[in-house]
């Protein structure tokens, strides 16, 4: 009987009711959909890379060698020689290293030059290891392998010939014409930055600056290396990741990377130096936390103020209810009952519309934007949220049942 | 007794000072239906929500139907109220947005009593009420037939006291002659005693006994002297 009391009451006034019911479902909805976004912002950025242990690069601020190593923003600021790569490589802690040559891009996408080492050791998400779509790792020096992305919007197959071009934009003057490669293998699709990146071998990278920059005179230089190109060997590279044979012995080769004699270079533990990078985000992300949240009060209070004015023309209803029996109690119950109907309502309309909008748009913004945005579904904090979005609705509406009840009294 | 009042004084709370009701004795027996009347503001809506127990009496002694009423509890005097006294008012005595079905049952869930839909239904035709009128909303009806379907709202959970507050002033004379009739038929049927308030005196035929509220109530000759 309470429920059809409170259920015939709301539709007695459905004007009111609907509007205050949708200006609540949008509110949960963009708290909601903000606290998805930031969560699977969060657990991708997190993603990006795994079981490195270090990152080194030529000496810099921490997040900028993350930054331009990891998710390709920005650049270096100064490459690091060969010799030292090779020499903190071979010390005895290393059990495998990754080096990363950037620089060259392919129409606005980046190339990363490395070594097979690449596809043996780097780890995203849950330690996941980089698999082939298609073909193999890269061989020869002209060969390249794309990320699904890659391949995915420029719509290159096995096979396909394409040229490098220096620096970034995809409408470089100074293509490397001469050089073209060719696709050998496509990554599956990571949702990770390695989707956005064109691989190539170390050699590879060389071969295409051999003449270039320097004009004629370099000619013969490139002459005698065309011939024997598997040897070339860099003379810099840009960043390398290392993974240690013992956990223990990180902070050790750390500090001995960063007082390295020969050349100023700085090691940073890649899991820590995201934390960071995320944390300065945190002001941005707190804000549009404390926007959603305020949005939300603001229609509940608009709940509240739409109840508390339903009273007033109620006095007549709540002296029937009165004289047939329902105690104060009753009264207070059932204005808080309307009250919780509408958020009720109002919370799975948000929802229906959360996990609607999440698995029509996913696949969009995953291809236009390459934000991977899973469906919503309910979590630990969420279930939270909605548990605090029932009190908040049930201490404002406190306001127009108190009211109601001192009416009855 | 029906109702045994003696020495009963009561003061709003909001104006302590003057006192609406004084009662030294007062008395209606069981079975017995009274006519009440006297003119606006001496006191009759404040003495049937003492009856009822809406209003707490706090000077001298109540008793309703063998209930004393001044020692319950508010709580209990709202079960009371569910369980034993029917209740018409002048007007809008129902919920506008409840059917008629609904707003008759809706007496008989605080009232506790199992009586189902088939009651009410048959209640309803005693009264003149088909069942079609009965899906519809209370909003929807003529004043006349909310009246009505008030009378099977108050009977509906079987009290043993029907009190009736000028039931009759929203009617023209053919509806008010219906409902009377009506009224007192079924009064006489399930042996209730009934408490009729009315300033208009025209209507007391039929009623056991007919008595003014000045008579009993001291307070109200108090307040014209001054």
């Amino acid at each position: 009987m309470f429920l059809r009391l409170a259920w015939f009451s709301l539709l007695s006034r459905k004007g009111s009711v609907l509007l205050t019911l949708l200006a609540i479902s949008v509110s949960i909805f963009v708290l909601l959909g903000i606290e998805h976004i930031r969560q699977q912002a969060k657990s991708s950025f997190g993603n990006t890379v795994s079981g490195v242990d270090l990152i080194v690069g030529a000496r810099t601020g921490d997040i900028n060698l993350l930054l331009y190593s990891v998710f390709r923003l920005g650049n270096a600021t100064n490459n690091i020689s060969w010799s030292s790569y090779q020499n903190i490589q071979s010390q005895p802690q290393v059990a495998w290293s990754i080096p990363i040559s950037l620089g060259d891009s392919h129409k606005g996408f980046r190339v990363m030059g490395t070594d097979r080492g690449y596809f043996e050791h780097f780890r995203y998400g849950q330690k996941r290891p980089l698999t082939l779509a298609q073909g193999k790792p890269f061989d020869k020096v002209f060969d390249v392998v794309l990320g699904a992305k890659v391949a995915e919007q420029l719509k290159y197959q096995l096979g396909d010939q394409l040229t490098l071009s220096h620096g970034m934009g995809s409408t470089s003057f100074s293509e490397h014409k001469d050089k073209p490669f060719r696709v050998v293998g496509i990554l599956e699709g990571t949702g990770t930055p390695v989707d956005q990146t064109l691989h190539v071998s170390l050699q590879g990278i060389e071969a295409v600056h051999l003449n270039w920059q320097s004009g004629p005179h370099k000619k013969r230089k490139k002459a005698e290396a065309l011939a024997d190109l598997q040897q070339l060997e860099p003379e810099s590279i840009t960043a390398f990741m290392l993974g240690l044979k013992s956990k223990m012995a990180i902070f050790r080769l750390q500090r001995n990377i960063n007082n390295f004699p020969k050349e100023p270079l700085l090691a940073i533990l890649p899991g820590v130096t995201l934390t960071q990078l995320w944390e300065m985000m945190a002001a941005v992300e707190q804000s549009l936390q404390l926007v959603s949240a305020l949005v939300l009060l603001a229609s509940l209070l608009g709940l509240s103020a739409m109840l508390l004015t339903s009273i007033r023309e109620r006095q007549r209803e709540i002296t029937i209810m009165r004289m047939l029996g329902a105690s104060p109690l009753f009264i207070f119950i059932l204005i808080q009952l309307e009250a919780m109907l509408i958020t009720l309502s109002a919370l799975a309309i948000a929802l229906l519309s959360l996990v609607a909008t999440t698995m029509l748009t996913g696949e969009w913004l995953a291809k236009d934007l390459g934000v991977h945005l899973s469906p919503w579904a309910p979590n630990a904090s969420s279930i939270l949220m909605m548990a605090a979005i029932l009190l908040s609705a049930f201490l404002v509406s406190l306001a127009p049942a108190i009211s109601a009840y001192s009416r009855a009294k | 007794m029906a109702v045994s009042i003696q020495q009963l004084r009561f003061a709003y709370p909001s104006d302590t000072a003057k006192t609406v009701l004084n009662i030294p004795e007062w008395s209606v027996a069981q079975g017995e239906s009274v006519f009440l009347h006297g003119p606006s503001g001496t006191g009759k809506s404040t003495l049937l929500n003492l009856l009822a127990g809406i209003l707490q009496c706090r000077e001298g002694t109540l008793e309703v139907l063998g209930h004393s009423l001044h020692t319950m509890s508010g709580r209990q005097r709202d079960r009371f109220r569910a369980r034993h006294i029917g209740f018409v008012f002048q007007q809008f005595n129902l919920i506008p947005y409840l059917n008629v079905l609904d707003n008759v049952l809706l007496a008989s869930y605080f009232a506790d009593r199992a009586s189902g839909r088939e009651d009410a239904l048959t209640l309803l035709q005693e009264l003149q009420l088909d069942a079609e009128l009965c899906r519809k909303k209370a909003s929807e009806l003529s004043v006349g037939q909310q009246q009505r379907v008030a009378i099977a709202r108050a009977l509906i959970s079987k009290p043993e006291m029907l009190i009736v507050d000028e039931p009759t002033s929203a009617l023209d004379t053919d509806n008010r002659d219906i409902f009377m009739q009506l009224l007192l038929e079924l009064v006489q049927r399930h042996q209730m005693t009934l408490l009729f308030v009315s300033h208009d005196r025209s209507l007391d035929r039929g009623f056991h006994r007919s008595v003014s509220l000045q008579e009993f109530n001291q307070a109200a000759h108090a307040g014209e002297s001054i």
